[in-house]
């Protein structure tokens, strides 16, 4: 039986609706408008409430003072001589600092109090009398070139994989580790919901005529599908969240902006292998489920957080994605789905590594999907209480 | 939809839920499953509609192309006694849900919610939540649920429980026009007044056996063979001189003036009254038929003394 035939795509839209707030979608999508706007906007947003600082400058030698261009948030007039004696004893109020530059080409501020706007400035006057020690130099052309631009530092990375051919590294472990939190919030979303679903039926007493229509296949086949949409639209927002968390951040950096590059086979292989194994950690939850009556007085339900533990140890592995854990983990089915695009955002991996982790995943969605309906087609003979163990391994072997 | 159940046998771990029961269900036929609370009629219910296999026996389905080897979801519609819906989603949201999973074209499921709606007078609240109904409103939802994609077999697992007298008369109004098109019904109840006005049939049971079954005439041939009549006289006096003699088989007093007499099947009436008379004066009597409550209480109170006189004599 097809995962997707029209009963099935039924129940999976209708799972998918039952689960989705259309006032707590909203609340998110605005919130997530506001913190892209405010990250986009924030170099207006800054300007406007910017503090400016007035002050004077005084060249105890040079000529042409106005060459010197103060940071955009500090106005500096010249002052004479005259003004600089009166200001030795007296600071005025109007002004917020005095620069003089010595003819050593060394400076002096006079503030009334330690602030940090007096950080930058400082940068700025040591970068502006840098340039003047240099040209106060006797060099040829030549030796000023050479003096103003940075010597070439070049990155020669010595990467040998299994196949022995050089790698190319193509990401960074953030990108991985950004990966294992979606990830996690996936499986923590499809967690959540799944137990929500079975057991809310149960109690909702919904579940009896349902099963007159529909077979206990085709309705764990729906609510798998259904809840793993969920799963993905939550990696989305998460990863829309962080985006625009980063662009922030970005804004107030020096550097103003984020970019990464990612390649399309990467992209659409994580995709897969994202998607594979969320509906088969989806189908194990849904099984979990099943043997539940009474998710407030049931022991069992601590042992829905198994699945959760191999994506837990993802993390610890995801910065060396060449390590011999990293690539057992990459091919056992209940990590593969994190650690494979984790490392091919990383390194260079073996096709047959990608093949035989996509077989598996493959393999185990298949008989996690069949275990599911069979346990929860045990699960409904069981009125008002749990199936044992014993009943549940049964049910397992088929 | 011709339903033919033989020797069908259910047993959990330490009880038989169903205990060789044997039925027959005609096309066209409201049958109807009679019974306490743990009789054995959800049971044999689930069995029928295939939640749950039976250990013995078995279930035969016939309809006018001949026998199917199972009942199909087109087939038949099931209220389970276990029953509800989605609680935060709407009437609306639950109906079309079922409907879509029923295969019905969108206009038509519209149309056919809507006069059912209309019919339950639940119009108004067709976009309320589940949750903001009283039980017997939902109850009647999913009654609509059930029905909505015009089954030939519907099969109602206490259909009147929860619901109130006016209620209760529009389901019956409504299974009476389902056979009236022709359709089968067969369901279980405890409200045997009801089943009474309603069933051409019926099964009555206990701890999962059946204590008698067919029209209603055919169950009072089996559960009340001896013949029970009014009599107007000194009910002292009656109890006092009436209850040794030869053919009766109890005496009731009903109040100062009434008494209840049970007779014996095999006594001639017209040779016997003479002799009562002797004894007590009678001012009038008529002959009293039991409605389906009390022989079926008189059943199972007989049978409550048999066990026990067994019990007693292992003992």
């Amino acid at each position: 039986m097809s995962l997707l035939n029209s009963k099935v795509s039924k129940i999976a839209w209708w799972e998918f609706r039952r689960f989705f707030k259309w006032k707590q979608e909203l609340i998110s999508i605005g919130l997530l408008v506001v913190i892209m706007a405010v990250s986009t906007g924030w170099g207006a947003i800054s300007a406007v409430f910017e503090e400016q600082y007035t002050g004077a400058i005084y060249f105890e030698q040079r000529a042409n003072p106005g060459e010197y261009e103060a940071p955009k948030d500090i106005t500096l007039r010249d002052a004479g001589s005259m003004e600089i004696e009166k200001w030795k004893t007296k600071l005025p109020e109007d002004l917020d600092v005095v620069v003089m530059v010595h003819p050593d080409n060394t400076a002096t501020l006079r503030v009334h109090k330690r602030d940090d706007w007096q950080d930058e400035l400082t940068d700025s006057l040591q970068s502006y009398l840098q340039q003047l020690r240099v040209a106060a130099l006797d060099l040829t052309d030549e030796q000023r070139t050479t003096l103003d631009s940075k010597p070439d530092v070049a990155l020669d990375i010595a990467q040998v994989n299994t196949d022995e051919t050089a790698a190319e590294d193509e990401g960074s472990s953030e990108l991985g580790m950004f990966l294992g939190i979606g990830i996690s919030v996936g499986v923590f979303t499809g967690f959540g919901l799944m137990m929500m679903s079975i057991t809310a039926e149960k109690q909702q007493r919904v579940t009896e005529q349902l099963l007159t229509i529909i077979s206990p296949r085709e309705w764990m086949d729906g609510k798998i599908v259904g809840i793993t949409l969920h799963s993905l639209k939550a990696m989305l927002f998460i990863g829309l969240f962080f985006g625009a968390i980063a662009l922030l951040a970005a804004s107030f950096s020096d550097e103003g902006s984020v970019s990464f590059t990612i390649d399309l086979f990467v992209l659409v292989a994580s995709f897969v292998f994202v998607m594979l194994g969320l509906l088969m950690i989806n189908a194990m939850l849904a099984g979990f489920s099943a043997t539940i009556d009474d998710p407030n007085h049931s022991s069992r339900s601590s042992f829905m957080f198994i699945p959760l533990l191999p994506i837990f140890l993802c993390f610890s592995v995801v910065d060396s994605p060449d390590g011999t854990l990293a690539q057992i983990m990459s091919i056992l089915p209940v990590s593969s789905f994190m650690m494979m695009p984790a490392r091919l955002a990383q390194t260079d991996v073996a096709w047959w590594q990608i093949g035989l982790s996509l077989a598996l995943l493959v393999v185990s969605l298949v008989w996690m999907r069949n275990v599911a309906a069979r346990l929860f087609a045990m699960g409904i003979q069981f009125y008002g209480k749990e199936p044992s163990w014993k009943d549940i391994w049964h049910a397992i072997r088929g | 939809m011709n339903i033919q159940i033989t020797n069908l046998t259910k047993r959990y771990k330490t009880v038989t839920a169903v205990d060789n029961i044997s039925l027959t269900v005609n096309s066209g036929e409201i049958y109807a499953l009679l019974g306490p609370n743990g009789a054995g009629k959800s049971s044999l219910v689930r069995m029928l509609v295939g939640l749950t296999q039976a250990d013995e026996g078995s279930i035969e389905i016939s309809n006018s192309n001949g026998p199917r080897p199972q009942l199909s979801p087109e087939d038949f519609a099931y209220l389970p006694e276990d029953r509800g819906l989605y609680q935060d989603r709407t009437i609306l949201d639950n109906l079309g849900f079922i409907a879509e999973l029923r295969g019905l074209d969108k206009s038509l499921a519209q149309q056919r919610i809507e006069q059912w709606l209309e019919y339950f007078d639940l119009s108004e609240r067709k976009k309320e939540p589940m949750r903001q109904l009283s039980k017997g409103n939902q109850q009647k939802v999913q009654l609509i649920a059930t029905l909505l994609h015009d089954p030939d077999l519907v099969i109602l697992d206490e259909p009147f429980s929860g619901l109130d007298p006016v209620n209760q008369e529009h389901v019956m109004n409504v299974l009476t026009e389902l056979k009236q098109r022709g359709k089968t019904v067969l369901l279980s109840a405890h409200q045997m007044a009801l089943v009474e006005r309603l069933a051409d049939k019926m099964l009555l049971m206990s701890h999962g056996r059946a204590l008698a079954q067919g029209t209603l005439a055919e169950i009072r041939a089996t559960l009340q063979p001896q013949r029970v009549y009014r009599i107007e006289c000194n009910a002292q006096m009656a109890q006092a001189h009436w209850h040794q003699h030869d053919g009766i088989v109890d005496v009731t007093e009903i109040d100062n003036d009434v008494v209840h007499v049970i007779v014996d099947p095999y006594v001639d009436v017209e040779q016997l009254w003479p002799q009562l008379n002797q004894q007590v004066p009678m001012r009038s009597f008529s002959p009293l038929q039991l409605g389906l409550h009390e022989m079926y209480l008189n059943t199972i109170e007989q049978n409550n003394n048999k066990s026990k006189d067994i019990q007693h004599e292992l003992a």
